[in-house]
């Protein structure tokens, strides 16, 4: 396999190049491996088949590398194709649970941002969030683990979820609420 | 490199694959943006036909109807098309939504924006005329519509209730004419110095008008007051000829350039 620099690029100039060679998309696959893994297990959790997902999704992401939007980020842009890929796995299949970790940063966040002293104070951090995390719905789920876990901002949520900006908040702000009733009933 | 993306790329040369071409992502972005225009100019001209509906019926004289206001309102109310108008909205939504940056916009605000754009349309299609036009059309097209025309003849078309109409075919005096209705029946029309005879209605043959007032007979009709055929405070337009149903027409002999 070639191999290319791609060091100097921007995401939306490895997509151009990418789309005459596709050893810059491998650079891109590079760069955003990781972060997509970790977003699979925490909207999803460990699956064996983790690395088929990923595939299924680099592999749509370059099919449709001429839909890329310019306007957006590329980020966004394939956080939404990730995300598309996870609602449809979901469908069949059961969430299964965040890594300890993962639960306690989470945990940390949520409570910091919704001023939830007594959560953040808790020491079974992980049992909590985990099973929390488990009663809310999929769309707090999914709009909480891209607010809190992923650092994204409203606009970027808009873009990956495909819903207005408003929507964003007003939906974030109803997660949080379930969230932080659940811990206050706990 | 990564196993994952050693793999992907093997893969990706190995069986030749190439990114989807450029153009099926504009064609699909276009046909949705098609779509949404479509449904909007639709939208537009179910509008034009409900103001044709709100303009030219009859709000004022549904008072005075037997079976009640809100029963004859409900009668009269263009259900079609105001079914079409909501299933339009709503899919002229959908496609905006699909399209690349749709979501961007709350579906309600789309809604709104599509019923603003179709109702801009819908009176400018109404100030010419053509709802008047479609609901005809639609009224000699489908068996199942009935137009403005058809409803409001049904309408006029109860002496017993108290309403009458057709077109002067006698005219003598002050005090009676002869009316034909549209079943060929001809009436004896009498009227009094109260009758009312709303301008801008002139008093001869030809005439189509309406009549209010009471049956006195089996051909016999005392009238209180009696209106052109067509509502004066809005005026002919084009499409104005086009609220008589064709079969209902027929049966007129008269000039009907002065309704």
């Amino acid at each position: 396999m070639a191999t290319v620099d791609c060091k100097q690029k921007t995401d939306e100039e490895l997509v151009a190049a990418a789309l005459n060679n596709p050893d810059f998309f491998a650079c891109l696959v590079e760069k955003y491996e990781a972060p997509l893994r970790r977003y699979c297990r925490r909207l999803i959790g460990y699956r064996h088949d983790e690395d088929d997902i990923l595939q299924d999704v680099f592999l749509k992401c370059y099919l449709s590398l001429n839909d890329f939007d310019q306007t957006l980020k590329f980020s966004s842009w394939l956080y939404r194709i990730t995300h598309n890929r996870l609602v449809d796995y979901l469908r069949n299949k059961k969430r299964s649970e965040f890594t300890g970790e993962e639960a306690d940063k989470f945990l940390h966040r949520v409570a910091a941002d919704t001023n939830s002293d007594r959560l953040a104070k808790q020491n079974e951090a992980k049992l909590i969030a985990e099973s929390l995390l488990e009663k809310l719905d999929d769309k707090s789920r999914e709009i909480l683990i891209l607010r809190f876990l992923e650092d994204k901002s409203y606009e970027e949520i808009s873009d990956i979820l495909k819903i207005p900006l408003g929507t964003v908040a007003a939906r974030l702000n109803r997660a949080k609420l379930k969230f932080k009733k659940a811990t206050l009933n706990k | 490199m990564t196993d994952l993306s050693k793999n992907l790329i093997d893969k990706i040369k190995e069986e030749k694959i190439a990114p989807k071409a450029r153009w099926r992502f504009l064609a699909k972005d276009k046909l949705l943006w098609l779509l949404f225009g479509i449904s909007i100019i639709i939208g537009g001209l179910s509008f034009g036909v409900i103001l044709y509906f709100a303009g030219d019926n009859d709000l004022v004289t549904i008072f005075w109807a037997k079976q009640g206001f809100v029963n004859q309102l409900l009668s009269t109310l263009p259900h079609i098309w105001l079914i079409l108008i909501v299933i339009i909205s709503y899919l002229a939504s959908l496609n905006f939504s699909a399209t690349k940056t749709g979501y961007r916009l709350r579906p309600r605000n789309v809604i709104a924006l599509s019923l603003m754009t179709s109702l801009i349309i819908g009176a400018t299609a109404y100030a010419f005329g053509f709802g008047a036009y479609l609901d005809t059309r639609f009224g000699q097209a489908l068996p199942f519509y009935k137009s403005l025309g058809e409803r409001r003849f049904e309408f006029w078309l109860q002496p017993e209730a108290g309403r009458l109409a057709g077109e002067i075919i006698i005219y003598k005096d002050n005090l009676s004419f002869q009316l034909k209705d549209p079943q060929q029946k001809t009436w004896v029309i009498y009227t009094n110095q109260e009758t009312f005879w709303a301008p801008p209605i002139e008093r001869g043959t030809g005439q189509l008008v309406r009549v209010i007032g009471e049956q006195t007979a089996d051909c016999e009709f005392s009238a209180t007051g009696i209106y052109p055929w067509q509502r004066a405070n809005f005026g002919p337009h084009p499409g104005s000829r086009m609220m008589m149903p064709r079969h209902l027409e027929r049966n007129f002999s008269g000039n009907r350039n002065n309704q």
